[in-house]
């Protein structure tokens, strides 16, 4: 048995409730992160976890893809533990997003796998590709935080967009985040079509 | 009432849509040719606040965060129970420049 433990460490100008509402915005995948991402679907979702399908691109061989339900779950109010199955390797990705000043907060990403028998093979591929996983979709990610961002400061509602009058564009409060975060209703949404698909005890969605 | 010069007509021609954070408005702006006609609409979805762009050959909008797409009028036409719209602003077009008010 092998482990595979890895962590990557940045800070970001934007609030850590920010990157946690982005970390649990499944829908933006399929679009934001179309270069990685197939296919997203949730299987079920609350107030504290979300079961999510994708069928995902490998980097570097885009032509294949692998299959991989992911359990997201947020242990507490900054830390976001993700438990997979990529290649049949059980992994663990756990996040830490902590605020660090106004509108800024660093964030830790740990991935960890464990690979057993003749999968310890894949071990310098994985370790190889993490880093332009975690790379890459960092980068895809970075100008919609800070997009949100902006737009929260300036009393942006979801769902609603900007106040009409100019003098109220503007927000100096804490952002909140909530789960489920909102979403499209399940009739005009793709990501909760599958047929597994179930809300949990909360339903958020408008 | 507030009014701004935003762009010349000719920054319309390459893409047939210009866009620009406006912070006398606090908003970020679309302006895009759509059959001669010219329309000036937030581009800021009112779904989470993504990014529009005018799609000149499907002649819509849309977000590129979450694919809703917009009629030239700011509805949204792919996500029914989606009620909110593009805000519209006013313009005025002076001496081939295209000023907005609010």
């Amino acid at each position: 048995m092998k482990i595979l433990d890895v962590t990557f460490k940045r800070k970001v100008n934007c609030s850590a409730n920010v990157c946690l509402w982005n970390h649990w915005d499944q829908d933006h995948i399929n679009y934001v992160h179309k270069g990685f991402y197939n296919e997203t679907e949730i299987f079920y979702e609350d107030d504290r976890v979300i079961l999510t399908y994708h069928r995902l691109k490998i980097p570097l061989i885009p032509f294949l893809n692998i299959n991989t339900i992911d359990m997201q779950t947020l242990k507490d109010k900054s830390t976001v533990c993700t438990y997979g199955f990529q290649f049949g390797i059980p992994s663990l990705s756990t996040v830490i997003y902590k605020d660090i000043g106004k509108d800024k907060c660093s964030v830790s990403v740990n991935y960890k796998f464990k690979f057993l028998g003749l999968q310890i093979l894949l071990y310098p591929i994985i370790k190889f590709l993490i880093r332009r996983w975690n790379d890459r979709t960092w980068y895809e990610d970075l100008p919609l935080k800070l997009r949100r961002q902006k737009v929260k400061r300036m009393n942006f509602k979801d769902f609603k967009g900007l106040p009409n009058k100019i003098k109220d564009r503007r927000f100096t409060g804490s952002i909140d985040f909530k789960l489920p975060i909102s979403r499209l209703r399940k009739t005009d949404n793709k990501l909760s079509k599958h047929p597994f698909y179930n809300f949990g005890s909360k339903d958020g969605h408008v | 009432m507030i009014k701004k010069k935003i762009c010349n007509l000719s920054q319309l021609e390459n893409k047939n849509y210009f866009k620009t954070w406006v912070k006398e408005f606090k908003d970020e702006i679309i302006i895009f040719k759509n059959d001669k006609k010219i329309y000036v609409k937030s581009s800021i979805c009112p779904h989470f606040g993504g990014p529009i762009t005018y799609n000149q050959n499907e002649k819509h909008l849309y977000c590129h965060w979450h694919g809703l797409r917009f009629s030239v009028d700011g509805k949204c036409i792919n996500q029914k129970s989606f009620k909110a719209c593009l805000s519209n602003y006013n313009f005025e077009l002076k001496d081939n420049y295209i000023y907005i008010k609010k």
